[in-house]
């Protein structure tokens, strides 16, 4: 009796591994897409430099400079948030220099941040222009591969992305199940269920921005020059369970 | 007893290896061409003032009036315009310190339209003449300032991936054949995420990204291609 039992347990498993084994791998599928959503918020930057015989005249000028610009824009845009960062304490051109050549220079970078508007965000830039300070021209090159180039001292970011992520996945999705369809078919199966989806960002933009020698990291992961939409692309991979054909009920 | 523990560590141990089948991984790419649904003009429309705020109002102007003469032409024409530069005129050369800001705001606009080599000519030369600047692409998939592209590839995409199906497994079994073994069955295939440059024009660093997943500068031969990977399992 030990014995029968015995051999039908041992059966029993090398019948499920076996099973188990003549299972098809999962269907993989990979794809990107590629949408447009609108900013939420302008950055406008500039710089605000200092200049004096010594580098303490230097940083006063620099901070009256700051100061002053920021009260000119606070008093024509109360809700905008001003953030300064000294990017410079040294010499006028930010290089190296002997004690002959050294002209004491502080620089301090100024970020305004507003809600997303074209007309808002030129005005902030001109009252700096008008107080004589510099805006930073961020270089085209400053983008990634497959993001929109732009140039030039606003940009226009997105702080929080989840809502239109979940979205552009929606969309995708059907395209993912079709595509799998279509594979499952060469292969004389069906596709059964989603098993895993994955997804990430192909390219956030690239952070820091540069002008001159001065980097600068905006506070989002997704930026542009335009007011309306910034680009973001995303790719998903996804896994599925297929059948053969025949072997469905 | 241990007779049987025995003959259950065989069996399981036989069965994981005896399933180990040899296979085949061959990969290959799909490549058709088809007529273009679409037609893309692209140019450049600037606006300079004393101040930014005046040149954006002026790229607004030189913007609406472009428009209103290509809809004059062509009524439907879809317009697209990106703002790509609220800076400085020379912003592909300004660099230099104290240098004098010139407020300059530069939009790209693209004009969607049927796929009509005349009509595309025609619209772009409405906004040269109203002082655009072609978006003259110099990517070698994509030269010029008037592109075409599909809509909709799915009778295309349909067909390509019966081809692929054919090639891969004519591939997989002149393989088979050299390893004196046949072709079981497909036991998995792939299709490779489009990674086509063709639908990105450049012009000076400016990169203008159309609507259209497959795009080419010639309205009757638009390139589409697509990569394959398939595993088969072949005999002992």
């Amino acid at each position: 009796m030990k014995r029968i039992i015995g051999l039908i347990a041992a059966a029993a498993i090398m019948w499920s591994v076996g099973a188990e084994e003549k299972r098809l791998p999962p269907l993989s599928v990979e794809t990107e897409i590629a949408a447009t959503v609108r900013p939420t918020h302008a950055y406008i930057l500039f710089l605000a430099g200092g200049q004096g015989l010594t580098v303490s005249d230097a940083l006063r000028d620099c901070n009256q400079k700051t100061a002053a610009v920021s009260e000119a824009i606070r008093r024509q845009f109360p809700d905008a948030a001003i953030e300064t960062e000294i990017v410079n304490t040294g010499n006028r051109d930010f290089g190296n220099s002997d004690r002959d050549s050294f002209a004491p220079d502080v620089t301090r970078l100024i970020q305004v941040t507003i809600p997303a508007d074209a007309r808002r965000a030129a005005q902030i830039l001109d009252i700096a222009l008008r107080m004589g300070l510099t805006p930073f021209l961020a270089s085209l090159n400053s983008f990634a591969s497959d993001q929109l180039s732009c140039s030039g001292a606003i940009f226009y970011g997105i702080r929080n992305l989840d809502a239109d992520v979940d979205r552009l996945c929606e969309t995708a999705y059907p395209k993912l199940w079709k595509r799998a369809e279509k594979l499952a078919k060469l292969q004389s199966c069906k596709v059964v269920k989603l098993q895993e989806l994955d997804r990430y960002f192909i390219h956030r933009s690239r952070n820091p921005i540069k002008f001159q020698s001065i980097a600068h990291t905006l506070p989002v992961d997704f930026y542009s020059g335009d007011p309306e939409k910034i680009r973001i692309s995303l790719s998903l991979d996804a896994k599925f369970e297929v059948m053969p054909i025949q072997e469905l009920p | 007893m241990r007779k049987w523990i025995f003959c259950l560590i065989f069996g399981l141990l036989f069965n994981a290896f005896s399933n180990d089948e040899p296979v085949l991984e061959i990969k290959t790419t799909v490549t058709t061409t088809a007529k273009a649904t679409n037609a893309y003009v692209a140019f450049l429309v600037r606006g300079q003032g004393l101040l930014i705020s005046d040149a954006q109002k002026a790229c607004d102007a030189n913007i609406t009036a472009v428009s209103e003469k290509i809809k004059e032409r062509f009524k439907t024409a879809q317009i697209d315009t990106t703002t790509v530069n609220t800076g400085t005129k020379d912003f592909q050369g300004w660099r230099a310190a104290g240098a004098k800001i010139e407020p300059d705001v530069t939009q790209l606009v693209t004009v969607t339209l049927p796929p009509d080599e005349t009509l595309a000519a025609e619209i772009l030369d409405i906004a040269i003449r109203k002082g655009a600047i072609p978006f003259c692409s110099d990517r070698p998939e994509l030269l010029g300032a008037v592109y075409y592209g599909i809509d909709n590839t799915e009778a295309a995409e349909e067909q390509l991936y019966q081809e692929a199906a054919a090639k891969l497994r004519k591939e997989a079994e002149r393989l088979a054949n050299l390893m004196k073994r046949k072709v079981i069955q497909l036991k998995n295939i792939r299709r490779f995420p489009e990674r086509n440059n063709s639908s990105t024009a450049e012009y000076r660093e400016i990169r203008c990204f159309l609507p259209a997943a497959f795009c080419s500068s010639d309205p009757n031969k638009v390139r589409i291609s697509m990569d394959f990977a398939a595993i088969f399992e072949i005999s002992e």
